[in-house]
């Protein structure tokens, strides 16, 4: 574990902070991931709202960390809106103190699923590409073996 | 940390961090809304990014005598409970704190002292910095 993680399992062993932790995991977290979500959207709060039915001052709450209020229907309403993933887990307090300490950018505002399967197609066809120039380098490598006089090339017996 | 931005406490001359301290006694109601408050204000934006989250109702800056300073303000068990500092960049500067119980604000600290130790963590930051503790 890091110097982080240790403070913050000292920290876990009081029982009356172990449930603010808990607390403060999702009120915070989910007011934050929503912001960010939006803001990768490029959409105003209004605008957000209007997507989703709802009043802007809806939104604004939503963002706001001490609403703490969030139904499953509306995180799942939420999640469906920004096109991401949403996992609503029981987990070990080792689980939860790992998504807190040392996040990316993307942890908190992840892919949306069209960005997502954009992002693996470049990989792909990077990936492809490079495979492509190895055979090459291979193949031709090969060719210059192959080039080499019959009496020069390595036995197979000595390999 | 992902090194978006980097939160810093301020060490008093007898070499206490005034910001743990104070999170670990009066603050101590609000530590987690901060310990995870400032993980992800951290974290964001990437650079190059939009900006969304430096601001209310995640950090506030300050005006009139705090001019210059942002808080981050958490509400726990009825009271509000702010901690003050100074960004620099990306950097941010713990230096103060407080809360308000209903009935009035507590803190120990003035702008002219929040000033002095930011003033003293820029020019002696072995000193009187230490990164920002859980």
């Amino acid at each position: 574990m890091s110097y982080k993680s240790d403070k913050l399992w000292e920290n876990l062993k009081e029982k009356d902070f172990r449930d603010q932790f808990i607390d403060a995991h999702v009120d915070e977290g989910i007011a934050f991931q929503i912001r960010s979500l939006r803001n990768k959207k490029e959409q105003t709060q209004p605008e957000f709202a209007q997507e989703l039915g709802v009043k802007q001052p809806l939104v604004s709450a939503w963002e706001n960390p001490n609403y703490g209020k969030y139904s499953l229907n509306t995180l799942k309403k939420l999640a469906k809106a920004f096109d991401v993933g949403l996992l609503v887990r029981f987990v070990s307090f080792h689980t939860l103190m790992n998504w807190t300490i040392d996040l990316n950018p993307d942890d908190i505002a992840p892919l949306s699923f069209t960005a997502e399967r954009n992002q693996l197609y470049i990989e792909n066809q990077v990936n492809k590409i490079l495979d492509d120039k190895n055979e090459g380098r291979n193949a031709s490598a090969a060719d210059s073996v192959q080039d080499v006089p019959k009496y020069q090339q390595p036995s197979t017996a000595t390999l | 940390m992902s090194g978006e931005h980097k939160f810093y406490d301020y060490i008093d001359e007898g070499g206490n961090n005034i910001i743990e301290d104070w999170l670990n006694n009066e603050g101590r109601s609000a530590k987690a809304n901060f310990i995870i408050r400032i993980e992800l204000l951290a974290a964001s934006p990437p650079r190059g990014f939009v900006d969304s989250v430096w601001q209310y109702p995640y950090v506030t800056p300050l005006t009139g005598q705090w001019e210059g300073f942002v808080e981050i303000r958490v509400k726990a068990n009825n009271n509000q409970y702010r901690l003050i500092g100074k960004k620099v960049d990306r950097d941010i500067l713990l230096v103060a704190w407080g809360y308000h119980d209903g009935k009035g604000w507590n803190t120990a600290d003035t702008p002219s002292t929040a000033k002095e130790r930011v003033d003293q963590m820029l020019n002696n930051p072995d000193k009187y910095r230490r990164d920002h503790e859980l």
